[in-house]
C-alpha cells in the first residue's frame, strides 16, 4: 500500500480518505475506518486517480516525479489487513521503497489510454421498456455519473470510452461517441428527475402508532331488545305515518328541519 | 290427514321455530348484498342459523364474505352456496335443492339474485313460492334496495306491479350507503319519496325503511371484521380488535338500524 504525503501538505486525495472514512469535519480518521477507507480509496482507486483528468491529481503526480521531495509511507496498519491483494501490493512497494512512484506511475496507463479496468462502481442494470443499453446503464449509474460530471472530472468523450469498455455500443452496434452519450444522458436525467418529482409528490405513507391498549375490550352488549312501549310490530300499519317517518329521517340526514 | 300434510308438519318442526326466506329483488349496485350481509350477521348473532345463497355470479359478494373454508382449510358451517353456472336451468335446480334443504333442515336462507329478477320471476311462477313458503311455515320477505338512481325506483315499481314477485312482506330499503359523494340524502331520495307511485305502493302494504351509511364499512371489510365482531370485541384475522372509533361508529349504526326497523314495525321480519 502506498500513501504518499507531500512534505508540508497532504496528498490531495487525503481529503477523500477522510470523506471515505466518515471523518470530515468531525474527528480524525484512524483505526479500522482508516484501514477500510485506505484500502478502498487507494488500493482500488489509485489507478483511477492517476488516470483522472483532475488537474489537482495531475499536479500531484507530476510533483512525485521530482526526486527527494517526498517520502513514502508504508502504513503498518495495512499489514494487519487480511486483504491478500492489498498486502501483496504493500510488500511489493516496501521492496521498492527508494523509487516508489517512478515505476508505478510509468506502469499505469495515461488518461487517453483505455487500459483501465473499471471507472464506475458496478450496479445492477435494470431494463427499461423501449430504451437501449446505454440508457439503462446510465440510469443505473446515474448518481455516480452525475457526481463526476458536476465536478468536471468526466468529459462526454471519456464517458463514451468508459461505456465502450463496459461493452456497450450504440444503435446498430456503432461505436459510442461523446455526443451520442450526451443525448442519452439528457433523456436519463429528465426521466430521473420526473421519477423523483413523482416520488416527492406522492403523499407519504404514514403508519400511525396504535395507542389502544392491548387489554381494551368494548363492553359486551346483549342482543338488541326492543325497549318497552316502542315495539310497533303489532300496531296497525299507517302508510302516511311511515311516509312521514321516512321524510323525517331524510330531512334529518340532510341537516334540514323536518 | 293426508301424506302431504304430514310432510309439511314434520319438516316445519324440524329446525328452529323461525325459518325465513329473504329473496332480494331489484337492480344491482344498490347495496343489497351489504344489507343481506347485515341481516345474516344479525340472525347469527341472535343465535339463529342463516345460510347465504349467492346467485349473483358476477360480484359474488356473499360467496366472498361467507367462504366454505377458513385459511387453514377447515370447513365453515353455513357457508354461502352458489349455482354451478348462470344458466337458467342450473339456477333453478340449485334453488330447488336449497329450498328443499331449507325446509327439511329448518335453516333460514338469504337469497341474493342481483339483477336476476327474471330468473326469480320464472322460478316463483313455477314453484308458486308464496304458497310454498306458507305451506311449510317459512316467512318469506322480499326486500328491494333503492339507490339514488330514479331508474332503480322505476325498476322496483315494475317488479311490484308483477303479482308474481310480491308478497305480504315486501320492503323498500332506501340505502343511503350508495349515494354519490357530494350528493345529499335529500337530493338522492326526495324524488323517490315524493313520487306518486311510492305513496301508492305504501298504501298497498309495502313497508319503507331507511338504511344509513356506515362510513367505516370498507375498513371493516378489509380487516375481515363483522359488524357484531366489532361490538363484541372479537379480533380480526390478524388478531387485532376494532379501535374505539370503529366500535362507536358500528355500534351507533347498528342501534339506529334496529330502531328504524322497530319503528317501521317490521323488526320481526328479519331472519
Amino acid at each position: 500500500m502506498i500513501a504518499g504525503f507531500r512534505l508540508g501538505s497532504v496528498f490531495p486525495c487525503h481529503s477523500r480518505l477522510h470523506a471515505r472514512a466518515g471523518s470530515v469535519g468531525r474527528r480524525s480518521a484512524n483505526g479500522d475506518s482508516v484501514r477500510t477507507a485506505v484500502r478502498e480509496l487507494f488500493v482500488e482507486d489509485i489507478r483511477e486517480a492517476f488516470g483522472s483528468p483532475d488537474q489537482k491529481h495531475q499536479r500531484c503526480i507530476a510533483a512525485y516525479r521530482q526526486p527527494r521531495r517526498y517520502r513514502v509511507v508504508a502504513p503498518t496498519c495495512l499489514r494487519r489487513d487480511t486483504d491478500v491483494t492489498a498486502t501483496a501490493r504493500v510488500s511489493e512497494f516496501d521492496a521498492k521503497k527508494d523509487t516508489p512512484f517512478a515505476e508505478f506511475v510509468d506502469s499505469l496507463p495515461r488518461m487517453a489510454e483505455s487500459g483501465r479496468t473499471r471507472s464506475f462502481r458496478k450496479r445492477r442494470v435494470k431494463p427499461y421498456r423501449g430504451r437501449g443499453d446505454v440508457y439503462c446503464w446510465l440510469r443505473a449509474h446515474h448518481a455516480q455519473v452525475a457526481a463526476r460530471l458536476a465536478t468536471e472530472e468526466l468529459s462526454w468523450a471519456t464517458l463514451a470510452e468508459a461505456l465502450s469498455r463496459e461493452g456497450l455500443r450504440g444503435r446498430n452496434g456503432v461505436e459510442l461517441t461523446g455526443r451520442a452519450v450526451a443525448q442519452v444522458w439528457r433523456r436519463v436525467s429528465r426521466d430521473v428527475e420526473a421519477e423523483d418529482a413523482a416520488r416527492t409528490a406522492a403523499p407519504p405513507k404514514r403508519k400511525f402508532p396504535s395507542r389502544i391498549s392491548p387489554d381494551w375490550r368494548p363492553r359486551v352488549v346483549s342482543p338488541a331488545q326492543p325497549p318497552a312501549g316502542q315495539d310497533t310490530s303489532n300496531a296497525p300499519y299507517d302508510p302516511d305515518e311511515q311516509l312521514a317517518r321516512i321524510r323525517r329521517i331524510i330531512a334529518e340526514r340532510s341537516g334540514r328541519k323536518a | 290427514m293426508d301424506g302431504s300434510e304430514e310432510l309439511k308438519k314434520s319438516v316445519s318442526g324440524a329446525g328452529c321455530a323461525k325459518v325465513s326466506l329473504v329473496a332480494r329483488g331489484g337492480r344491482g349496485r344498490t347495496g343489497g348484498s351489504t344489507g343481506l350481509d347485515l341481516w345474516i350477521q344479525r340472525g347469527r348473532y341472535q343465535g339463529r342459523r342463516v345460510k347465504p345463497l349467492d346467485g349473483d355470479l358476477r360480484s359474488r359478494t356473499l360467496s366472498l364474505l361467507y367462504p366454505p373454508v377458513d385459511e387453514k382449510k377447515n370447513p365453515i358451517p353455513d357457508a354461502a352456496s352458489a349455482p354451478p353456472t348462470d344458466e337458467l336451468p342450473d339456477i333453478k335446480a340449485w334453488l330447488s335443492s336449497e329450498f328443499d334443504s331449507m325446509v327439511t333442515e329448518g335453516v333460514s336462507r338469504v337469497l341474493d339474485l342481483s339483477g336476476g329478477d327474471r330468473v326469480l320471476q320464472e322460478y316463483v311462477r313455477d314453484l308458486v313460492l308464496r304458497e310454498f313458503c306458507r305451506d311449510f311455515g317459512v316467512d318469506l320477505m322480499m326486500p328491494i334496495f333503492l339507490g339514488p338512481e330514479i331508474e332503480d325506483f322505476r325498476h322496483a315499481m315494475e317488479m311490484l306491479r308483477s303479482d308474481d314477485l310480491r308478497c305480504e312482506r315486501t320492503v323498500l330499503v332506501l340505502n343511503e350507503g350508495v349515494i354519490r359523494h357530494g350528493q345529499t340524502t335529500a337530493g338522492a331520495f326526495d324524488p323517490i319519496v315524493g313520487h306518486p307511485d311510492f305513496k301508492a305502493v305504501l298504501r298497498e302494504g309495502v313497508r319503507p325503511v331507511f338504511l344509513r351509511r356506515l362510513t367505516c364499512l370498507s375498513a371493516l371489510r378489509e380487516r375481515g371484521l363483522g359488524f357484531y365482531d366489532v361490538i363484541t370485541g372479537n379480533p380480526d384475522r390478524s388478531g387485532v380488535k376494532a379501535s374505539p372509533t370503529l366500535y362507536h361508529m358500528t355500534r351507533t349504526w347498528l342501534d339506529t338500524f334496529e330502531r328504524e326497523w322497530r319503528e317501521a314495525g317490521i323488526a320481526e321480519w328479519l331472519p
